[in-house]
């Protein structure tokens, strides 16, 4: 029994790594623009799609495969941004239709996918990454260790992207305050669209990790936005570090909920997680951190602004 | 003259799921993604109760759907509906998610992903059926209509805009939230008893995320807070697919191409009208006014975000 738990545990961390990994580009985007990405699950489909389509039915292998998606999701991610967002921001649009222009790009994104590749589960050839290795009692499963190394991998990427490169200073500075960002010189559109090319980019790596063990589906872009969502929720308070953290707690908790109450409820488990947390700091606010620092701009602000 | 009345009917359902939804979304600004689930909540509570007694006829079935999910929406609203900013969206995703999953995994009591099928016959006259439908979507919209104009669609209105203005001024904002979820849970389960109940099949894919889009699509569409517009909404949008009958579409295309069809309103309303064809008067008003209507975006506080970077 400890075994079956300590195996779970093992799993989960790794299936979580891949939550955090796209959770933080998730998360990342929404700190810079403020608009919770709805097509975001859509980017993920797009890139995993384009990836299997490279490696799989045109037979170029896993690399190329990968660097196609990531085109793929970073052209669509910068798209986005470009003709829906930035132009519905400058407009002063309700923030509600913000978003529910990303719910109908993600419908129609999801339903191009479609009809272009079919409905049904698509599957990598095995690559015998799959195949689980024992260490002991420990089962590993290679592709699972992989998904985990390039989630610390990007998380070191990101942070190196955002403390040591001109465009991350000007995120970081987007981020904490926009206003005086423009007033220093940063371009927000600009910003907005790097953000949302790397985004888009994490989404796909995502994506094709995600995808070479469980195979391609166009109905796996409402899961993947939800737990990446909620990994960020969750991890918010203390960076792309935390949003890695929460996907991690998550794929634990799915893993080894899934023991106790049945695979069947694993995705469930994770969002019980979730309104749990939520609704736990709503009723008691002593639960949400406070913090200190940051100016009135910085407490009253909004999406950053764009130039008309 | 049969399928003419059958999509009539059917039409009539997604008006009263249309116009409940207004109430929450357009006009108390609560961005609702559970619609579907509580359609299916309805469907589920009709079909079982028409499957255990059958004799018990229409309204019972629907008035017990309708108290389940009062009573759960209560129950989730208490929980969640204090939940401020985009938060309250993803957690009205999960919401939707978990439900859907409780009508594939409860297996002995929902039919499992299979769902529930050969249910009984409640009411066999068609345009009987048709008539009693229209009526009801006749009393809802009616319903809703003077609950807009009413002090308690004034506090929705000045919730949706203000929250905390609206609070500071005496308002009981969470318990209107509530209470406005509570009617529009009820509402949509009523609408999903009335399809479970016509179609005499039902299946947890039949509630998924997508019909909750659709849903949020007509009351874009037609317009935010109006009723006129919801119904307006479920008319073009709910009638779409029969409209595509006489496209060169195959047939296994249809539901794409009408997803693509509301995705794409969806992405070009806001353009175009901001607030959906034929919007709230109060929404003209504003506009004629100069009112600020942007909802600022609840911050986590001072340097919220400087400390995500690190």
């Amino acid at each position: 029994m400890a075994v079956m738990y300590l195996n779970a545990l093992v799993a989960g961390i790794m299936e979580g790594a891949l939550i955090g990994l796209v959770g933080m580009g998730f998360g990342l985007f929404y700190w810079v623009t403020r608009i919770f990405h709805l097509a975001y699950g859509a980017i993920f489909t797009v890139g995993a799609y384009v990836a299997f389509q490279v490696a799989v039915t045109w037979q170029m292998g896993v690399l190329a495969g990968l660097v196609a998606g990531s085109v793929a999701a970073a052209l669509l991610g910068v798209v986005i941004d470009a003709f829906l967002y930035q132009p519905l921001t400058r407009r002063g649009v309700d923030h509600h239709m913000l978003l529910v222009s990303g719910l109908g790009a993600n419908a129609v994104i999801i339903s191009v996918c479609i009809m272009i590749w079919g409905g049904l589960l698509k599957y990598y050839r095995s690559s015998g990454l799959e195949d689980p290795l024992e260490l002991g009692p420990i089962l590993i499963i290679p592709l699972q260790l992989l998904g985990l190394l390039c989630s610390l991998g990007v998380y070191g990427l990101l942070r190196w992207l955002l403390s040591a490169t001109m465009v991350g200073k000007s995120t970081r500075a987007l981020i904490a305050d926009p206003e005086v960002a423009v007033i220093i010189g940063v371009s927000p559109r600009t910003v907005r669209l790097v953000i949302a090319a790397v985004t888009a980019i994490v989404a796909a790596w995502g994506a094709i990790l995600r995808t070479i063990g469980v195979g391609v589906s166009p109905n796996m872009d409402l899961t993947v936005l939800i737990t990446a969502a909620t990994a960020a929720l969750l991890g918010r308070r203390n960076g792309l570090g935390s949003v890695l953290l929460a996907g991690i707690m998550l794929g634990i908790f799915q893993n080894v909920g899934s023991i106790l109450i049945g695979g069947e409820w694993k995705t469930s488990i994770a969002l019980i997680v979730l309104l749990v947390v939520l609704t736990m700091q709503t009723w008691f606010p002593i639960l949400r951190r406070t913090r200190t620092g940051g100016g009135q701009a910085a407490q009253a602000r909004t999406a950053p602004p764009l130039p008309q | 003259m049969d399928y003419v009345i059958l999509v009539i009917t059917v039409l009539a359902i997604y008006g009263i799921g249309a116009v409940a939804l207004n109430l929450a979304f357009g006009l108390g600004g609560i961005f609702v993604v559970t619609q579907a689930a509580f359609l299916g909540v309805g469907a589920y509570a009709a079909a079982l109760l028409a499957k255990a007694a059958p004799a018990w006829g229409f309204w019972p079935g629907l008035l017990i759907a309708a108290a389940v999910a009062a009573l759960l929406a209560w129950v989730i609203g208490i929980a969640t509906l204090r939940i401020r900013g985009d938060a309250f969206i993803v957690a009205s995703l999960a919401l939707q998610i978990v439900l859907v999953d409780v009508f594939v995994n409860l297996k002995d009591v929902t039919g499992g992903p299979y769902g529930l099928s050969k249910l009984p016959e409640v009411l066999p006259n068609r345009v009987l059926y048709l008539l009693l439908t229209v009526a009801i979507l006749a009393g809802v919209s009616l319903y809703a209509h003077r609950l807009t104009r009413s002090p308690m669609g004034r506090t929705l209105r000045a919730i949706r805009d203000d929250d905390s203005a609206a609070e500071m001024s005496g308002k009981d904002t969470v318990n209107t939230r509530v209470a406005v979820y509570m009617v529009t849970c009820a509402l949509a389960a009523v609408a999903g008893g009335l399809m479970g109940i016509l179609t005499k099949y039902i299946y947890p894919g039949s509630f998924g995320v997508d019909l909750s889009i659709l849903m949020i699509a007509m009351i874009i569409v037609g317009g935010l807070g109006n009723v006129w517009g919801a119904l307006l909404g479920a008319l073009l949008l709910g009638g779409l697919p029969e409209a595509l009958r006489f496209l060169p579409i195959p047939n296994d295309n249809v539901l794409t191409v009408q997803r693509i069809l509301y995705g794409s309103a969806l992405m070009l309303v806001p353009f175009w009208r901001p607030r959906g064809l034929f919007p709230d008067s109060y929404g003209r008003n504003a506009r004629v006014l100069g009112t600020a209507r942007e909802r600022p975006v609840p911050s986590d506080g001072p340097g919220s975000d400087e400390r995500a970077l690190r």
